[in-house]
C-alpha cells in the first residue's frame, strides 16, 4: 500500500457496529503499532495486558450503543491525567512511580461511555513547554519529521494520534498546549470553553487557565469526545452546567449569515508566510460555504504573551507548592530537616523549565512587585477578553486565525531561549485568557510537507458552532485525512 | 548568555537566590546566573505591559465572574486510604513521617 489516509475515531466506531472489526483486534493492532513506533516516543506507560483486558470486556458486552457509544474505544491519555490504575508522572522526576488513588472526572466519563486507556502520553514536564522538549522522560518527535518538534505541551498525544497509535487522545490546553501540537502534526484539538469540562483530576498547573480536551483526526471525532468530557462536576467548582447537545451533529445551516473575523493583528512579522497563505485559503473555503469574511481588531493581542507569562507562571508557582516530598512523590534522601527536606526534594524533583517558572511566578507574587505584575496583567486580562467581547458582540460570529506562527521547528531550536520559546503560543495565549473555546484543524501544507493549522475562536460556550463549521470544512477537504510518510512505507497502513 | 544591552537588570543573582528560597529550591551557583538571566529576558518583555493605562480596569480572576460554589460541609465515607498512603515516601503504619520539626530545645 502506497497512500493511507487517516481514519477517523467516528469511522472506527461504525466498523465496531458493524462487527468488521473487535475491540481486541483494534487494540492488538495499536499496541502493534505503539511498539513499531516507539522512537517517536508518544508514551511514557502502556499497559498491554490492562488494555486487553478490557477490550476483552467491550467485546462481550457487544458493539457500541447509545449508551456506551466509545464502547471498545482505546484512548490515549496524557499522563497529566490521574487513573487509578498504573502511574502518572506528569513527566516529571518528582512523580516518577506515582499510583493515584482515583480516577479524574473527565477520563473516567469517557470509562462510563465504554473506553479504555491504551496508555499515558508524553508531555512536556507538568504542561510546561510549547515543543514536548521539556520532559524528563526524553523528547517526544513529531511523526511528520522525526527532526523535529510535535510542539507541545501535549506532544505525545499529538504524535499517537498522527502516527495512528490511537484512535483519540486527551490533552489540556493552558496557554495553547491542545491547539498548537494539534497544528504542528496535522490533527484536529479543541479547547473547550473554561469551565466546561470538570478539571478534577488534572494535575494543575494555572487553574484559572487550564482545560482539557479531545485531540483526533477530525473535527466529529473531537465533538463527539468533547460532548462526553463535559459537564458540571461537584468536584470541580469552577465547572458549569450548561445545556450539552449532540456536537457531533452539525447545525444545520451553520453558514447562513455567518461572518467570520480575521484579526489584522494576527498578520505580524514573524509568521510564516506559507502558514498565511494556507490559513487565507481556508478562510476562502469557508466564504465558498456560504459564510462572510470581515476584518476585525483585537486591539491588545501584541499584550498577551507578556500577561499570560505572569499569570500561568504565578498559579503554578502557588499550584506547585504541594510537591514538597512529603506526602507523595520523590523525597530527598540524607537530610536533617523539614526545610532541607523541601529545598533538596523540590530542587532534585524539578526540572528547569519548571523551575525557570516557579522563580517568575514567586517573583511577580512576592512583597513589593505584586501590583507592578500580577495586579497588571489581571487588569490586561480584562482588557483582552473585552477585545473578544467586543468583537463578538459587533463584527463577527466566530474568529479565524492561525494556530501557531509557523509549522513544526527543529528539535534543540528554541529550548535555549526560553523567551522564543514562548513566543510560538502567541496565537493560541488570546483565546487561553479569554477563557473561550477554540479549534484548531489541519488546513494545508508548508513547503516541507509539513502540516498548518487554522484556529476557530467562538464565544463562551458555542463549541456546537465552532465544531458545525469544523465538520462541513472537513467534509469539503482531505488535510485532516492525510497521514504522515512515515505510515506509507512498512508501517502498519 | 546575552546580557541584552538595552534591558534593565531587574533582578540579580542575589535576589534569584532570595525568591528561590521563597520557593523552597536550593540552586546552585551556576544555576542561580542562568535563571537570573533568564528571568530578566523574561520580565524585560514583560514590562510591555506597563505601556497599557489600565487605572480604570478591573483586575480578572475568573472569567466567568467570580462567585463563590457553597455545598453542606457533609462527612462521607472514604475507601482508599491504603492507596493514598502507598504514595507516601516513608511512613510508620499510618502515620506519615518527617523530619523533626520543633527542635527539642526550643520545646
Amino acid at each position: 500500500m502506497t497512500e493511507s489516509q487517516q481514519p477517523t475515531l467516528t469511522d472506527t466506531i461504525e466498523r465496531l457496529s458493524r462487527k468488521k472489526i473487535s475491540s481486541v483486534e483494534l487494540t492488538h493492532g495499536y499496541l502493534q503499532a505503539i511498539r513499531d513506533h516507539s522512537e517517536l516516543g508518544a508514551f511514557i506507560s502502556v499497559d498491554e495486558d490492562k488494555a486487553l483486558e478490557a477490550a476483552a470486556l467491550a467485546d462481550k458486552a457487544g458493539p457500541p450503543d447509545e449508551n456506551q457509544p466509545l464502547r471498545g474505544i482505546p484512548i490515549a491519555v496524557k499522563d497529566l491525567f490521574v487513573t487509578a490504575s498504573g502511574t502518572t508522572t506528569c513527566a516529571s522526576q518528582f512523580l516518577k512511580g506515582y499510583e493515584s488513588p482515583f480516577t479524574a472526572t473527565s477520563v473516567q466519563k469517557l470509562y462510563d461511555a465504554g473506553a479504555f486507556c491504551i496508555g499515558k502520553t508524553n508531555l512536556d514536564e507538568f504542561a510546561m513547554g510549547s515543543s514536548n522538549e521539556n520532559s524528563s522522560f526524553g523528547p517526544v518527535k513529531n511523526p511528520w519529521d522525526t527532526t523535529r518538534v510535535p510542539g507541545g505541551s501535549s506532544g505525545g498525544s499529538a504524535a499517537a494520534v498522527a502516527a495512528q497509535l490511537a484512535p483519540v487522545a486527551l490533552g489540556t490546553d493552558t496557554g495553547g498546549s491542545i491547539r498548537q501540537p494539534a497544528a504542528m502534526c496535522g490533527i484536529s484539538g479543541l479547547k473547550p470553553t473554561y469551565g466546561r469540562i470538570s478539571r478534577y483530576g488534572m494535575i494543575a498547573f494555572a487553574s484559572s487557565l487550564d482545560q482539557a480536551g479531545p485531540m483526533a483526526v477530525s473535527a466529529k471525532d473531537c465533538a463527539l469526545v468533547a460532548r462526553i468530557m463535559a459537564g458540571a462536576d461537584r468536584l470541580d467548582a469552577t465547572s458549569v452546567d450548561k445545556p450539552i447537545t449532540r456536537w457531533e451533529e452539525p447545525i444545520p445551516n451553520v453558514f447562513e449569515g455567518l461572518r467570520i473575523g480575521v484579526p489584522k493583528q494576527y498578520l505580524i512579522d514573524g509568521v510564516d508566510p506559507e502558514v498565511l497563505s494556507a490559513v487565507d485559503q481556508a478562510i476562502s473555503q469557508l466564504e465558498k460555504l456560504g459564510a462572510t469574511r470581515v476584518e476585525i481588531s483585537l486591539p491588545h493581542t501584541e499584550f498577551a504573551v507578556a500577561c499570560y507569562y505572569v499569570i500561568a507562571a504565578a498559579e503554578a508557582s502557588s499550584n506547585l507548592a504541594r510537591f514538597d516530598g512529603i506526602r507523595f512523590g520523590a523525597r530527598a534522601q540524607e537530610i536533617s530537616t523539614l526545610t532541607e527536606l523541601y529545598e533538596r526534594s523540590r530542587t532534585e524533583g524539578f526540572g528547569s523549565e519548571v523551575k525557570r517558572r516557579i522563580l517568575l511566578g514567586t517573583y511577580v507574587l512576592s512583597s513589593g512587585y505584586y501590583d507592578a505584575y500580577y495586579l497588571k496583567a489581571q487588569k490586561v486580562r480584562t482588557l483582552i477578553q473585552r477585545d473578544f467581547q467586543d468583537a463578538f458582540e459587533h463584527e463577527c460570529d466566530l474568529i479565524a486565525c492561525p494556530t501557531a506562527p509557523t509549522t513544526a521547528f527543529p528539535l534543540g531550536e528554541k529550548t535555549a531561549d526560553p523567551l522564543q520559546m514562548y513566543l510560538a503560543d502567541v496565537f493560541t495565549i488570546p483565546g487561553s485568557l479569554a477563557g473561550i473555546p477554540v479549534l484548531s484543524v489541519p488546513c494545508g501544507f508548508d513547503g516541507n510537507h509539513l502540516p498548518v493549522g487554522i484556529q476557530l475562536i467562538g464565544q463562551a460556550w458555542d463549541e456546537h458552532r465552532l465544531l458545525s463549521v469544523a465538520q462541513r470544512y472537513q467534509e469539503e477537504t482531505t488535510w485532516h485525512l492525510q497521514a504522515p510518510p512515515l505510515l506509507s512505507h512498512g508501517g502498519k497502513a | 548568555m546575552n546580557d541584552n544591552t538595552n534591558a534593565q537588570r531587574l533582578v540579580d543573582i542575589a535576589e534569584i537566590k532570595r525568591i528561590a528560597r521563597l520557593a523552597r529550591l536550593d540552586i546552585s551557583e551556576t544555576d542561580a546566573e542562568r535563571f537570573s538571566s533568564d528571568v530578566n529576558g523574561i520580565l524585560n518583555y514583560i514590562r510591555k505591559l506597563q505601556e497599557l493605562d489600565t487605572e480604570t480596569i478591573s483586575p480578572l480572576s475568573h472569567v466567568h465572574g467570580s462567585h463563590n460554589v457553597f455545598r453542606r460541609d457533609e462527612q462521607e465515607d472514604y475507601d482508599k486510604r491504603e492507596k493514598i498512603l502507598l504514595n507516601v515516601p516513608e511512613r510508620s503504619g499510618n502515620f506519615i513521617k518527617v523530619p523533626l520539626i520543633i527542635d527539642q530545645e526550643s520545646n
